[in-house]
């Protein structure tokens, strides 16, 4: 292990997060379903019952409402918490909890204190289980007026997006995506860092087309980036990183450069956030619109419910091919 | 038990405020500009929020039942009958340095939800939270029946059993969820009875007898403030109005509430003290003066406080592109 950085999955990386902030502020308090007795879904809380102890991480029995609602309660009274929702697909169980007490009701109580927390749960298209687990409803939650959403496609950005979301007094949604968490180690900094909301990163530079992406789909553009390289088309890729707040300048700019935008996600695609992209696009730059070299495309699961099938799914989200063959279309 | 007489003499007057507070938010409701968004009134119900407020201590946290029982957080310290009627007219507190309606984390109250009994998990957090902070402040979530039913009622007393909260359920039968009566939504005669299957104890108690309430709720925040977990109480009681002003109430049966209103709580707590010779009508004729003067006095005060306004409340919200 070398002196500055250090090798670690996307997993390691949340794992790691969730340590050093537990350890600087003990306020910070984490609880769901079997983060101690099963370390989480996928080991996302490995070791941590044994350095915090109880007080600090508690199995819950199986109460999503009551994870979120608690979650809150306890954000409100002097703690900085974590609700581990395990699946996204199981926040729908408590759909009230996040959307309209977490996300609305504060701002309609006139609350204007504090609201420290964290939501973490993880997306897991491409394994073929079915739309009860693998559901990305992130635009559900975009939706939604306060809460922040955050999707890290890299062990870096996971990292230091989950420090960031500790420390943030608004409540944030997390989803971390399975698909990536015991991929290529990534080297991680060993001093402390924070990567702050709102700041998309330009995953690969190109000057032909701009596609914009988030969670794992950002590594399937780039495989798809790679292959279009092969044959002269460079594209460039956005990673937004976080949806709210979203970095719409970093696209504008990249579009003013490509003159072509391609948006690349894994939710579904009738009400998608590709939508809500391309309005914060041409409403932040009209005249760049004026000037593009082709119309904006999106690329997303189909509009229907993902089947549990590994021989299905594969045709119902987007694939690499299918992003190769997008762009060619358009350059 | 022995109820101290300055106890005794603190819920009478509470309950004549509670009272006259009832009076006063149909006054209001009816005053032309009052912008009341609606009215679902305690009227009948308020000996529970004063029996509560009673055993309570600064710090604790304290949801009362529904939009009907809120109003009487007045009776808590920090709280006042104008922030009361400005929280029901939609004032803003803030610019005349109040607390913010009903959230103040400080004050004991951390919001309320419109869809009933999904608040429950977040009292459960904050009983979570004062476990952790090592504090003896216990909370009290009160709901209605119709409430009690929910899901999110259920997880919340799973959680709380399972770890041994400091929290204390209460629900407040008054006999109708909305149009529905608790006849047609319960199998069990006895509400409490459901205690026993989380594991923690329950009991009834008539939530019209002032010092009945009093005797239990005190026994049960005593051993929940002791570290003895969590305990359900049930209050029975009536709602004498409808659920709300416009309510028609094609539902309730003919002289049901003209009968329930015989055992309202006031008359009756009044005339035991005036049998235990701690009262006299003297003093009645004065708590109601000097209650109603305070109502008279916060009406006006509430409704002199400018709305909330547009360009306030867009910023508070925080809009997050």
């Amino acid at each position: 292990m070398a002196e500055e950085t250090r090798l670690f999955t996307y997993i390691d990386a949340i794992n790691s997060a969730y340590r050093e902030e537990m350890q600087r502020d003990e306020r910070v308090i984490m609880f769901g379903e079997d983060v101690i007795s099963m370390q989480g879904s996928a080991r996302e809380t490995t070791g941590i019952f044994e350095q915090f102890g109880p007080d600090r991480i508690k199995d819950t029995p199986i109460v999503e409402e009551a994870i979120v609602g608690m979650a809150m309660g306890a954000g409100m009274t002097g703690l900085r918490p974590i609700g581990f929702l395990m699946f996204a697909s199981l926040m729908m169980c408590a759909f009230d909890q996040v959307w309209l007490k977490l996300g609305c009701n504060r701002q309609e109580w006139g609350y204007r204190g504090p609201l420290p927390v964290v939501l973490h749960c993880m997306v897991i298209g491409g394994t073929g289980i079915g739309m009860d687990h693998a559901v990305s409803p992130e635009a559900l939650l975009v939706h939604c007026p306060g809460l922040k959403i955050v999707m890290p496609s890299t062990a870096y950005d996971a990292k230091g997006l989950m420090k960031t979301a500790i420390r943030d007094d608004e409540p944030v949604v997390y989803f971390s995506h399975r698909g990536l968490y015991f991929g290529e180690k990534e080297a991680i900094p060993s001093e402390e860092y924070l990567i702050p909301f709102g700041k998309a990163d330009v995953k690969r530079e190109g000057k032909d087309i701009t596609i914009v992406s988030y969670s794992a789909m950002v590594r399937k553009v780039l495989a798809a980036a790679e292959e279009l390289g092969k044959e002269g088309i460079n594209a460039e890729v956005v990673d937004l990183r976080s949806l709210v707040p979203m970095d719409i300048d970093t696209v504008v700019k990249s579009v003013k450069k490509t003159g072509r935008l391609l948006i690349v996600h894994e939710a579904m695609k009738r009400g998608g956030v590709a939508g809500e992209i391309v309005f914060r696009f041409m409403e932040a730059a009209p005249d760049a619109v004026k000037t593009m070299k082709s119309p904006i495309k999106r690329l997303a699961a189909k509009n229907v419910a993902l089947i549990r099938s590994r021989k299905m799914e594969p045709l119902l989200i987007p694939q690499i091919q299918d992003i190769v063959e997008t762009v060619k279309g358009m350059v | 038990m022995e109820i101290p007489k300055e106890k005794l003499l603190e819920m009478y007057r509470n309950l004549v405020r509670a009272r006259i507070l009832s009076e006063k938010l149909y006054e209001v409701f009816t005053t032309e500009g009052s912008m009341m968004q609606g009215l679902h009134r305690g009227l009948g119900e308020e000996a529970i929020p004063v029996a509560v407020c009673a055993n309570l201590k600064k710090g604790d946290y304290y949801k009362p039942s529904g939009v009907r029982m809120h109003p009487y957080l007045f009776l808590r310290e920090g709280f006042t009958m104008r922030d009361s009627i400005a929280s029901e007219c939609g004032r803003d507190l803030e610019k005349v340095g109040g607390h913010q309606t009903y959230v103040s984390p400080e004050l004991g109250i951390i919001g309320k939800s419109g869809v009933l009994g999904e608040d429950a998990p977040m009292y459960v957090g904050a009983a979570l939270s004062a476990m952790v902070r090592k504090s003896d402040q216990i909370t009290i979530y009160t709901c209605g029946d119709g409430t009690a039913n929910r899901a999110p009622l259920h997880e919340s007393m799973v959680v709380a059993a399972a770890w041994k909260l400091p929290i204390i359920f209460m629900i407040e039968n008054n006999q109708y969820g909305m149009g529905t009566s608790v006849k047609k939504s319960y199998a069990i005669e006895d509400l409490s009875d459901r205690a026993k299957a989380y594991g923690f104890p329950g009991q009834s108690v008539d939530g019209n007898d002032v010092m009945a309430l009093y005797e239990v709720i005190k026994e049960y925040t005593e051993r929940t403030r002791s570290g003895g977990g969590p305990g359900l109480i049930v209050a029975e009681t009536y709602r004498v109005e409808g659920h709300m002003v416009s309510d028609t109430q094609l539902y309730r049966p003919k002289g049901e509430s003209a009968e329930w209103w015989k055992k309202e709580p006031l008359a009756r707590y009044q005339k035991s003290l005036m049998d235990m010779g701690i009262i006299t009508d003297k003093d009645v004729t004065e708590a109601e003066k000097e209650a109603r003067a305070e109502a008279d006095k916060a009406g006006e005060d509430a409704l002199a406080i400018p709305f909330l306004e547009y360009e306030d409340y867009i910023k508070s919200a925080l809009d997050v592109l």
